[in-house]
């Protein structure tokens, strides 16, 4: 029964990193009804730079008359300053290069209220493509460890080992998915947001600034992977390709939560880990991944908008 | 007789049309029947001829390097190096190449050769690395240096065998040098341990430390499954039990099923096969479960690469068999010239020092032929012993059985205080002659 438990919990908090990854792809579509397939690069790219704001001399192969990141290049070297003041730092970077650059540059031209949405996916597809080879090229080729805010230690109630990390990865997804599911129904700006995704014409012609709701989308997105990236990394280690698998099983958590709903996502999360967990433990290892894909089949044959999802129809 | 005045130039136009046929029909043949005539296509030919030839060449030479020619243009060897860019093994191992290549060719390069070598990037996959040696393969190198992982060396190592070019890696899985399983490869050699080589050193010292059961877990690929095999062979032949068998899939990071099922079972130790990354997170995942049985392994599980890959202090009290390791005070000078080389390298670790030998090793050999003669390579370097007398780049005495498979001292190494520590050291096996010599 220990071994239940335990296997559940550290379930729970790797589908803890899945939620919050997935939550991203439920917030997009949700409020922008954009599908971004570089989400996982997107979370990649603020670990690299917490890290090397964190822990490490800057350097990222940018040319010497950027002061922060070029800084070891130009003759001097910031200190390291710490994972939560580098968080910080890397947040409005983050706002400005995923949100702002990447709803100017791609987003307002590729994606059309009521058009298709496969060239958006194609070229999302290439800048996940171009942020791993840049990273890999740039920077560095190898995982690198990430340290957890939280600490190492362990607690270890009724022979249950559970991590101080594990808690505080459960607890942060769990408040800012909540919070955010808050925001989005419950304020008028959350609102807005919602209605200028699901109608831009009659949004635009009930006063809403549409254009500036897709960019406060795409603005809290960047902080949410830059959360995603903080909490993840600890697991995944800060590398050039870890994006990859984690925005795979993002993916597949937020289909079977329901990509229509934030709360769908972390749920969709939480049970991909611990079925993953699960699979590992009573049926094989190699069995692993097959529990959340089986699910997933499960899913899009039987309820296509997901188990926590609501049915959408379209005019086309 | 007398010859009008247009004959003459008849016959040199007919004399010279004749020498331009046989031209152009031994071009056609391959030049490297001309032996001599072109050095830099026929020193690294793969034919049977023009090796006969090339030895018969040196044979008489009062100064070898001063007559051999180099096999590529401009006075240069060339080198191949496929290797893994993404993994900690593969950067440690190209760290270790290069600064071997500078070194040699600070002392003259081989045979007076300027070295130099091409890397590519096999993204640790097998198939990519397949199409890489391949490539590489056709670019006529002298010999190739890698890959590290067994997964792609063991599909990658047919390119060079068909090409006959040497190829040197840092894997570690036995069937790479096992002549039934590898399609009777003359031309792979390894720079360190296999698992049946190193296995029966380890189980020794585990058999010293009173073990009697062990569980064993392991990265499901070939580097994992035929290390660990190896090891389970020889636990069972000295007489320890085995109890659980976990496999983990490659870069796994959620370990926590694996650990809770180790932590319930009644043995002494855990036996755990693994590359960098999977040691990292079973680290992690160890201390997050407060696991307190004693883990035994190979070189990654106490490399530098995969302490910092780990929370702080949780790999102390590991213990590993390592075939070389940076911190055996054998390896003290070479650590240090190693790390001024690559200012601000870190987590260097066996990998590093397995690549760096592999370059002397090929120049021993090189030298010792006195041609750069891949396919008579083979034959010199089998059951060949190279000291540290003969040349101090290899760091330790080294033999080679007739596989490809090296012998030499190694080292128990232990983790404390977050560092790989030498603990004991381990004679070379010396049955040489038991393994086809």
């Amino acid at each position: 029964m220990e071994q239940f438990f335990q296997v559940t919990i550290s379930g729970l908090a790797t589908g803890a990193i899945f939620a919050i990854a997935a939550v991203g792809f439920a917030l997009l579509w949700q409020t922008a009804g954009a599908i971004n397939f570089a989400h996982g690069e997107f979370i990649m790219l603020p670990a690299v730079l917490i890290l090397i704001f964190g822990e490490r001399e800057p350097t990222l192969g940018i040319p010497d008359f950027v002061p922060l990141i070029g800084g070891i290049n130009a003759g001097f070297t910031i200190p390291p300053m710490g994972m939560l003041a580098a968080f910080a730092v890397t947040i409005p970077i983050a706002i400005f290069l995923l949100g702002y650059v990447f709803k100017v540059s791609l987003v307002d031209k590729l994606l059309q209220p009521g058009g298709d949405d496969i060239p958006l996916v194609i070229a999302t597809i290439g800048v996940g493509l171009f942020l791993r080879e840049y990273v890999h090229e740039a920077w560095i080729a190898t995982p690198q460890g990430f340290p957890s805010v939280f600490g190492n230690k362990v607690w270890n109630p009724w022979g249950v080992a559970i991590s101080v990390d594990d808690v505080g990865v459960i607890v942060v997804c769990t408040v800012v998915i909540i919070s955010l599911q808050v925001f989005l129904r419950r304020t008028y700006l959350g609102r807005q947001m919602q209605a200028a995704a699901q109608n831009a014409e009659t949004a635009r012609v009930l006063g809403i600034p549409v254009s500036r709701m897709v960019l406060y989308t795409f603005a809290i997105n960047a902080v949410l992977v830059t959360i995603a990236a903080l909490l993840v990394s600890p697991s995944v280690n800060a590398r050039w390709d870890a994006g990859l698998n984690l925005g795979l099983l993002a993916f597949t958590a937020a289909i079977i939560g329901g990509f229509n709903q934030v709360r769908g996502a972390l749920y969709g999360g939480l049970l991909v880990g611990v079925l993953q967990n699960w699979s590992g433990a009573y049926i094989s290892n190699l069995y692993r991944e097959a529990g959340p894909l089986l699910l997933l089949i499960f899913v899009i044959l039987v309820r296509p908008q997901g188990l926590f999802g609501r049915a959408e129809e379209r005019r086309i | 007789m007398q010859f009008t005045s247009d004959k003459p130039g008849r016959v040199l136009i007919k004399l010279l049309a004749l020498l331009a046929t046989f031209t152009l029909a031994a071009a056609a043949c391959g030049g490297s029947d001309e032996g001599d005539g072109d050095a830099s296509e026929t020193d690294v030919t793969n034919t049977e001829e023009s090796a006969s030839e090339d030895t018969d060449d040196t044979d008489g030479d009062e100064d070898e390097t001063a007559m051999v020619e180099c096999p590529h243009e401009n006075g240069t060897v060339f080198l191949f190096g496929p290797y893994e860019a993404n993994q900690p093994a593969g950067v440690n191992w190209r760290a270790g190449v290069d600064h071997a290549i500078a070194d040699v060719n600070a002392e003259g390069g081989i045979l007076g050769c300027t070295v130099e070598i091409e890397w590519q990037d096999t993204q640790a996959d097998p198939d990519v690395s397949k199409q890489v040696v391949a490539e590489g393969a056709e670019k006529n190198p002298y010999a190739i240096i890698g890959p590290m992982f067994s997964g792609s060396t063991i599909v990658n190592m047919v390119e060079a065998q068909r090409a006959q070019i040497p190829q040197i890696v840092g894997s570690e899985s036995p069937a790479i040098t096992n002549r039934e399983e590898n399609g009777d490869n003359d031309f792979i050699f390894r720079t360190s341990f296999g698992g049946d080589n190193s296995a029966p050193k380890l189980v020794a010292y585990m058999v010293a430390q009173g073990v009697e059961k062990v569980d064993i877990i392991f990265k499901n690929d070939e580097f994992g499954a035929g290390g660990a095999g190896a090891h389970k062979d020889a636990m069972v032949a000295a007489g320890i039990e085995i109890g659980e068998e976990i496999t983990v899939q490659p870069e796994q990071i959620d370990l926590s099923a694996e650990v809770s099922q180790l932590s319930n079972t009644d043995s002494d130790a855990v036996f755990v096969f693994f590359s960098e990354i999977e040691t990292g997170a079973f680290f992690s995942e160890v201390a997050a479960q407060g696991f307190d049985k004693q883990l035994y392994g190979a070189d990654p599980l106490t490399s530098g690469a995969s302490i910092e890959l780990a929370t702080e202090g949780s790999a102390d009290g590991a213990q590993s068999h390592s075939g070389v390791n940076a911190d055996a005070p054998q390896f003290t000078e070479w650590l240090a010239a190693h790390e001024a080389f690559h200012e601000g390298i870190t987590g260097i670790d066996h990998n590093n020092i397995k690549g760096y030998i592999g370059i002397y090793v090929l120049k021993e050999i090189t030298e010792r032929m006195g041609s750069f003669d891949r396919v008579a390579f083979p034959e010199n370097l089998h059951c060949a012993t190279i000291t540290v007398e003969d040349e101090p780049g290899v760091l330790l005495d080294v033999s080679y059985d007739a596989n490809g498979d090296v012998d030499r001292e190694s080292f128990i190494v232990e983790v404390a205080d977050g560092v790989g520590t030498v603990t004991n050291s381990v004679p070379a096996l010396g049955n040489l002659s038991e393994r086809g010599c």
